[in-house]
Formats: C-alpha cells, structure tokens, sequence
C-alpha cells in the first residue's frame, strides 16, 4: 500500500493519504475540507473558461451583399460565436478583416461590409505608401472580387 | 477575463501613443478603421471599436482580433492597453516580427 502511494505521490497528497500520514482526525478534516475548496475554485474556474470559448466553425459567403461587385467564386470564411456576451464574429483571415454582430447573420454582414471597405481603400491608395502585408490582402482581393459596374 | 476590463475608451489611448492614421475612405462598416505607419507606409490596419462606447467593455472577440492585428500576445498587449509599453517599443516588436 505504501509503495504504491509513493509511486502516485504529486505535490498534492491525494485524500486517502491523509488517513495514513499518522495526522488526527482534526487535521485530517481540515486537509480535507481545504482540498474540497480548492478543488471547487477549480471546478468554477474551469466551468468559466469553457463558458467563455468560442464555439468556432467555417462557413461561405456566395456575395458582397453589394451589386455592384461580385465573387468570383464563394470564399470560406471563419466564424467564432461567444454565447456568454451574445456576440459573433465572423473573419477572413488571410486578409485580417472581421464583422462582429449579435447573429451570425449580422456578423457576416459586417464582414462583407469591411472587405469591400478594404478593397476599395487599398485599390484607392499608391502602391508606394503600401507595406508588403496590405500589398498582400490587395492580391487576394483582386483574385477574388469582381467589379460589374 | 481581464479582457472584459477593456473599455472602447482604452483604444482613444492606443490611438495617440502608436499616432494611429484614421482611414479616410468612405466606410461601409459600422467600425472606424486605423493605420499603423512606418517609414511612410501603411503597414498594419487596425479595426477598433466606436470611441463613443466609453467605457463600455469590448467584446472578447473583438479584442482577440485588434491583437492579432497588432500581433502582440496576450502580455504585450496588456501592457499597450495599461501603458508600460511605449511606442518605440511596440515599433521595435514589428520592425522584428514584419519585413517592412
């Protein structure tokens, strides 16, 4: 029994140890009632974090929502839901724009929104007063965006 | 968390100290938008929320996706958000991180 508890020993005796360690039944208590407490900070602890997570999936998007510009082909966008502040966000990474909205809905609204706000910005700006990175998003807009107008 | 400590009021800070550029195109998006410029270039643009949130908290979400585009992790970016860093510190972490 004892070389089994040395073997499982981690910096935090576990519960039966405390009945071997030649402790009173007040001390033993005690122990006990404090790793009942730090175990249940723990759990809380634990039970926020994972409230807080993202439920994170992909989804498409098949426009622009604006006429006068189009898709070449549907692009899969990246949409992370926390339910505990009743917010979405939806993003396309590859290019750093994001919408934030209550729905997903909204989200990918607002999203449409700021790539063609990107779009028209970086096509509206010199090329010399870009750095690499917007230099970047600009070819992958203008692979995937169409103007019809 | 402590992101829920951040309010849209703390970014009006961020603004002056890294001397963010306000994009000056015509916006279709509900959030205004900021430049970070060096040597003349625009090399990182920012989403922020409406400064006339005060001091509204700013959702987790959104603060995830303003630190990734500063690209600073999780300490970094509270220590811009609660002032050590300094703005020449913060240009020496992406002069290091960005081939400009």
């Amino acid at each position: 029994m004892t070389s089994s508890f040395q073997q499982s020993k981690t910096e935090i005796p576990r519960i039966e140890e405390l009945f071997y360690q030649g402790s009173t039944t007040a001390t033993t208590e005690s122990n006990i009632l404090e790793r009942l407490e730090t175990l249940t900070n723990q759990t809380g602890q634990l039970r926020m974090d994972v409230q807080e997570r993202p439920v994170k999936y992909n989804t498409q998007i098949r426009d622009l929502g604006d006429e006068s510009f189009s898709l070449v082909e549907p692009i899969i966008v990246s949409v992370e839901e926390y339910t505990s502040e009743d917010t979405v966000i939806a993003s396309f990474p590859e290019i750093e724009v994001f919408g934030e909205g209550v729905t997903e809905s909204e989200a990918l609204t607002n999203l449409k929104l700021a790539i063609l706000d990107l779009y028209e910005e970086l096509i509206d700006t010199s090329p010399d007063e870009l750095g690499d990175l917007p230099k970047a998003w600009l070819s992958v807009l203008q692979k995937i965006i169409k103007q019809t107008v | 968390m402590k992101w829920r400590n951040i309010s849209a009021s703390d970014f009006g800070k961020v603004i002056k100290k890294l001397s963010l550029q306000s994009s000056q195109s015509k916006r279709r998006a509900p959030h205004p938008v900021y430049w970070y410029c060096l040597d003349g270039k625009k090399v990182l643009r920012l989403t922020l929320p409406n400064l006339h949130g005060g001091s509204k908290s700013v959702s987790t979400g959104f603060i995830k996706q303003i630190q990734n585009s500063l690209r600073l992790d999780t300490h970094q970016f509270e220590d811009l958000t609660e002032c050590p860093l300094t703005a020449e510190e913060y240009e020496a972490i992406i002069r290091d991180k960005l081939v400009i």
